[in-house]
């Protein structure tokens, strides 16, 4: 086959645009919010994303604790329950689950009890649990809550974190705090709900939110906007690169020496 | 430098060297074998968290550069016959057609998946186990005895074959047949191949070599050519239909891939018809025990994502 003067302009022009836009991809921003310092408070998922650090910070009283929730927007979810029919499992029903965040987050103090000090706040999975509502035309199992957080956190999409709070020394009566937490690089795009819950004597007191952003930029945001605009366009290219590419090696591979 | 790479329609982040690792082997595959590697890739695919529709559709697209890259390597050795690929391909695009059409009532009946996988296992242990008994049968007989005096009985199938109108010379593959018997299992593959949601190869090499008894080095290289048209429909109504093509994951893919196909397409000149009709049939009876021991164990979770996320 011969490779054209065309040909090597086009591959030309597509290594050209894959290189700039994957240059153009920028890092992470960081911006205070009030009352709660979020870093980054956007996530920008470029092409070399894969996950990242999150520290959420901000003063409390001396003699407070902190519980921070991040959760993402609630959702309906379809799944399927598997059973046993004679030798073989398969689905034997299917299960909606309604207001249930896609993305939950619980970093707590440093201690071995908080999890159920904050199962006994109302705060953690377990508040996720009691308002989930559960719709199936197949008989539901009773543990079907813990089933579903298995599975998101198989994705890292759930989890309690006990030690992810840490305080700095008392000073003037106030204590600064940090929280740290990974993202996963399996997080949706969207806006995410960052909550700090002040804890005073036992009790829940106030609140502090926060915003945190998920967004897509530079080549990861242009094959999206591609694949979701120009559909054709976006299937057809792949088509033409693949075939470019696989006849390109080989040719490649005759001229270094060929298979005869 | 990271060795990360975010995949933006998967939404998911993958270790280079290991996208890259897992295109050359299949590529390899694809060149040795004349399957498209489908059937391996997507579970692979799917183990290492990419979602299974994406994982599909992207795979049909890396397939299109390794089925390019290896028909290219074996139309320059002389091992495609092009007058069975196209008709094997037109026999292919109907079946296909009809093949969605029934998964679509398949799905809405439930249980869907399971009716593909225990598909997959009986075609797969069928396909695989006749091809081991019968390759071992044939190396064996070529060791013990020497040169055949007797000719063999023709078979009822043969006698068949030949019965059928508008018999043609497929010069490259040197049999006469009638184009009806092409058409006819090429539609069947079709089918078998649209349920399944792969290119076909793995199906149509068997078919070649048992059904349609073309030599093993023309069938490789036309089954790649029958898979390079099969996964070109596939990658564009992916993309039209589903929006399931990772532009980025296929290229990552087709990197390792074009590399294994030019150097699968090599190593199959060296090796006997009966050797890689064995490697072929471990490799497909392998797959189906992972399939039916995936059926039969208990699922670590007995809650998943409707439609496979």
């Amino acid at each position: 086959m011969e490779v054209t003067n065309a040909m090597r302009y086009r591959i030309f022009i597509l290594i050209f645009l894959v290189t700039t836009s994957l240059m153009m991809d920028s890092g992470l921003a960081a911006q205070e919010t009030k009352g709660l310092t979020i870093t980054p408070d956007t996530i920008n998922v470029n092409s070399f994303f894969s996950g990242s650090a999150l520290t959420i910070s901000g003063d409390i009283k001396a003699a407070d604790d902190v519980i921070i929730e991040i959760s993402g927007k609630d959702a309906i979810n379809n799944f399927e329950l598997k059973g046993r029919v004679g030798p073989f499992w398969m689905t034997t029903g299917k299960v909606e689950l309604e207001n249930i965040p896609s993305f939950y987050l619980v970093l707590l103090p440093q201690g071995k009890d908080w999890l159920q000090k904050a199962e006994s706040l109302g705060l953690g999975l377990e508040q996720v649990k009691h308002r989930m509502v559960t719709k199936s035309t197949a008989k539901v199992p009773e543990n079907i809550f813990s089933m579903f957080k298995k599975l998101k956190k198989s994705e890292e999409l759930y989890d309690e974190i006990p030690g992810a709070v840490t305080y700095s020394d008392a000073k003037d009566g106030m204590k600064h705090f940090v929280a740290k937490c990974n993202v996963p690089s399996s997080i949706a795009l969207g806006n995410y709900l960052v909550k700090a819950t002040i804890i005073t004597g036992g009790v829940r007191g106030s609140e502090i939110t926060g915003q945190l952003k998920v967004q897509e930029v530079g080549f990861v945001k242009f094959v999206n906007k591609l694949a979701e605009d120009q559909r054709i366009v976006f299937g057809v290219s792949a088509v033409i690169i693949a075939l470019a590419a696989g006849l390109l090696m080989g040719v490649l591979f005759r001229q270094s020496g060929g298979s005869h | 430098m990271s060795w990360y790479i975010y995949l933006p329609i998967a939404h998911h982040s993958v270790a280079l060297p290991l996208i890259v690792g897992l295109g050359f082997v299949v590529g390899l595959l694809s060149g040795l074998f004349g399957v498209g590697g489908g059937f391996l890739m997507t579970p692979l695919l799917i183990m290492f968290g990419i979602p299974p529709t994406v994982a599909a559709a992207s795979d049909s697209n890396q397939i299109v550069a390794a089925s390019a890259s290896g028909s290219y390597a074996h139309y320059r050795l002389g091992n495609v016959d092009f007058k069975m690929g196209i008709f094997l391909l037109i026999g292919g695009v109907i079946g296909g057609t009809g093949g969605v059409q029934l998964i679509k009532i398949l799905r809405a009946l439930g249980n869907a998946d399971f009716l593909i996988m225990i598909t997959y296992v009986l075609m797969l242990g069928f396909v695989g186990g006749y091809m081991l008994v019968e390759s071992l049968q044939g190396m064996r007989k070529s060791k013990v005895s020497g040169p055949v005096l007797v000719k063999p009985k023709e078979s009822a199938y043969a006698k068949m074959l030949k019965s059928l109108p508008y018999q043609m010379n497929f010069e490259k593959s040197g049999i006469v047949l009638s184009p009806i018997v092409p058409l006819f299992l090429g539609t069947l593959v079709g089918v078998l191949a649209a349920i399944m949601g792969v290119g076909g190869g793995f199906i149509m090499v068997p078919v070649m070599v048992y059904l349609l008894r073309m030599p093993m080095h023309v069938v490789v290289g036309t089954s790649l050519f029958q898979v390079l048209f099969t996964c070109i429909n596939v990658t564009i109504m992916q993309a039209y239909s589903n929006k399931t093509v990772d532009f980025i994951l296929a290229l990552l893919l087709l990197v390792g891939s074009v590399f294994g196909a030019q150097v699968g397409a090599r190593l199959s000149t060296r090796l006997k018809d009966d050797q890689l009709k064995i490697y072929l049939a471990i490799l497909v009876l392998i797959v189906m025990v992972k399939m039916l021991y995936g059926l039969v164990l208990e699922p670590h979770n007995l809650l998943a994502y409707h439609g496979g996320h």
